[in-house]
């Protein structure tokens, strides 16, 4: 029961980016094709609770004991950026069909401030490992289904005539304006 | 480019909210009224100073391969010393903000100016870079803070116009409201600047 | 500048050791101001949900461990009378997570005051639990949770939740109601083992039945 309210909360009520803004460059960025954003947001989903689950061992096993809680920035975002190397690489080597799927998405995640937001909310939280593994997961699907909808949107959006002000950008974030309001319907969910 | 076109270029020509698109999330997500925005916006812009000065002054020792990962380290220094200070002197600020400060570190502006500019540039120059980047933020979270705040709460800087009681239209300080407002925004902005040209 | 693996391992490492130690520099410098301004946060917070006191509540804390977390009592006395308890309880179930609240108590258990320390609600919407943005919390204030039922009208109790705001609510209501337990229990037992148990005891037997919140709604 807990983990289910954890995960509905993550996926749709406090949806990543249509709440709490974090992962808003490839939202805009990787959106213009659904097929683009489904593959956008598996390789976020992958690389989030991978490092969700790195960042849980490494702020209990190593920041905590040694008292030095406040390096937690510095620390979590060089493992994120190891860590998708790492990624990479394993990735080449042990799955060439699923590299090509996902090879080209990987550099930009480690900019993405969805996988350290993540980090560093389910620290804020005080999740434990198993609640931390569900939350990042969930909250991964729910960037994927954020970005796939709005991908959606936008394909319908380039056939339509818009103002020439409004072209492109714009446009598009009124449209997830409407998407996130639609968002907050869920709301009542949890 | 003389120095004060480096200033006053991330002001319009090179604004990195309305002209670049760079750092979006803390500029729709901490933007609920116009001091938390201005707040974010001079985190912000310390921090972009500061990474720029010290990125151009070691900009020669650093081996190509590594230069990213040492920006990062040299980035994430400085967005942990302003987590330090906001704590202890603006610790209801630092609360607010919540976890947008930390991602400080993951804004596109920062890693791009230094990598773009700093790492070709001295100092000085990068130092009046980082502060017209800075600026050109902070007035942009402000404007934004500004009018989701006078549409959604009815108040301009915490001082209300409304009569007591009464509230604005919600939504704007809300999630949705954020993404309207800033689209809005854009095409102000690109009416504008299309008549400027 | 050309890279080799020496010149990299070496880069790098130099960079990461100025800098941990730069920062390390700063933490020790705010290390004390930011223990004195979480410090002052609680000690305003007392202040507030207190009547007038001449101790220093700090120095007798009473410390309960609930549901995985520290719930602080500090007693409150004037000319060697108590005068109130100022307690420092949370919960969970807040929108955006963790709310933790001061709740002033008289003696008898009536509810002085209650400010926020700290919460993660949203703007607009749940942060006016704080009484600088609604009216909300006001409510609580001159009720005694003996006769006035710690939970919102539509679970049964006797609080008006914030409209479109029922999470935030009910986290509030919450934390006061478990302030009010650990208290209770502290009272009666003196000392913080048996407040928990009785905290423990009493949350099942705290439940509000069914039948009143049909009359509730009968009413």
């Amino acid at each position: 029961m807990e983990y289910f309210v954890i995960i509905i909360s993550a996926i749709f009520v406090n949806n990543i980016v249509l709440a709490q803004f974090l992962g808003i460059c490839p939202f805009l960025g990787v959106s213009n094709k659904v097929s683009t954003s489904m593959g956008m947001g598996m390789a976020v989903t992958f690389v989030m609770t991978i490092a969700s689950l790195v960042a849980y061992v490494l702020q209990y096993g190593v920041l905590v004991p040694l008292g030095i809680e406040y390096m937690q920035t510095i620390v979590f975002i060089l493992v994120i950026a190891a860590l998708v190397q790492m990624v990479e690489i394993v990735l080449k080597k042990v799955s060439p069909a699923l590299y090509q799927a996902l090879g080209i998405f990987l550099p930009l995640i480690t900019t993405n401030c969805a996988v350290l937001g993540v980090a560093i909310l389910l620290v804020q939280k005080e999740f434990n490992l198993a609640q931390s593994v569900v939350f990042s997961a969930a909250t991964a699907l729910g960037f994927t289904l954020a970005l796939v909808l709005f991908a959606g949107l936008r394909e319908k959006l380039e056939l339509t005539d818009v103002p020439k002000a409004f072209k492109g950008v714009p446009i598009a974030l009124i449209v997830a304006g409407i998407l996130a309001m639609a968002f907050m319907g869920f709301s009542g969910l949890v | 480019m003389n120095k004060l076109q480096l200033i006053t270029k991330g002001l319009i020509k090179e604004n990195p909210t309305f002209v670049l698109l760079l750092g979006m999330c803390p500029t729709l997500g901490t933007t609920t009224s116009a001091i938390n925005g201005m707040s974010m916006g001079l985190a912000t812009m310390f921090v972009l100073i500061m990474s720029n000065i010290v990125v151009s002054l070691v900009k020669n020792v650093i081996p190509a391969k590594v230069r990213i990962p040492s920006f990062i380290v040299i980035i994430a220094s400085f967005v942990t010393v302003v987590q330090l200070v906001m704590q202890a002197y603006v610790p209801d600020l630092y609360n607010t903000l919540g976890v947008f400060i930390p991602l400080i570190v993951v804004n596109c502006i920062i890693l791009g100016r230094a990598e773009a500019f700093a790492s070709k540039h001295g100092p000085f120059a990068s130092m009046l870079d980082g502060l017209g980047i800075g600026l050109g933020f902070t007035c942009s979270l402000t404007l934004l803070g500004i009018v989701r705040e006078m549409l959604g709460a009815g108040s301009v800087f915490g001082a209300k116009f409304l009569p007591a009681g009464t509230d604005g239209i919600l939504i704007f300080v809300l999630a949705p409201g954020a993404f309207i407002a800033l689209g809005y925004l854009l095409v102000l902005f690109n009416k504008f600047t299309a008549r400027l040209r | 500048m050309q890279s080799s693996l020496k010149n990299m391992v070496i880069v790098l490492g130099t960079i990461t050791l100025v800098a941990s130690a730069a920062v390390g520099g700063i933490y020790l410098l705010t290390k004390e101001p930011i223990e004195a301004a979480q410090q002052k946060k609680v000690n305003d917070a007392i202040a507030q949900v207190l009547p007038e006191f001449d101790n220093r509540p700090a120095d007798n804390v009473v410390e309960v461990e609930v549901d995985g977390k520290i719930v602080k009592i500090y007693p409150a006395s004037k000319d060697e009378n108590a005068v109130g308890y100022a307690v420092e309880t949370f919960s969970k179930k807040g929108f955006g997570g963790l709310m933790t609240l001061m709740v002033g108590f008289l003696p008898d258990g009536t509810i002085k005051d209650i400010s926020v320390i700290s919460h993660a609600e949203t703007p607009g919407l749940g942060d006016k639990i704080q009484k600088s943005k609604s009216n909300f919390a006001v409510q609580f204030e001159g009720k005694n949770p003996e006769s006035f039922r710690l939970a919102v009208r539509k679970d049964g109790g006797d609080v008006d939740a914030i409209t479109a705001s029922t999470i935030s609510s009910k986290a509030f209501t919450d934390a006061v109601e478990r302030a009010y337990l650990v208290l209770q229990g502290y009272l009666q037992g003196d000392s913080a083992e048996e407040a928990v148990e009785a905290v423990s005891g009493a949350t099942a037997t705290h439940n509000y039945t069914n039948d009143e919140h049909k009359q509730e709604e009968g009413r």
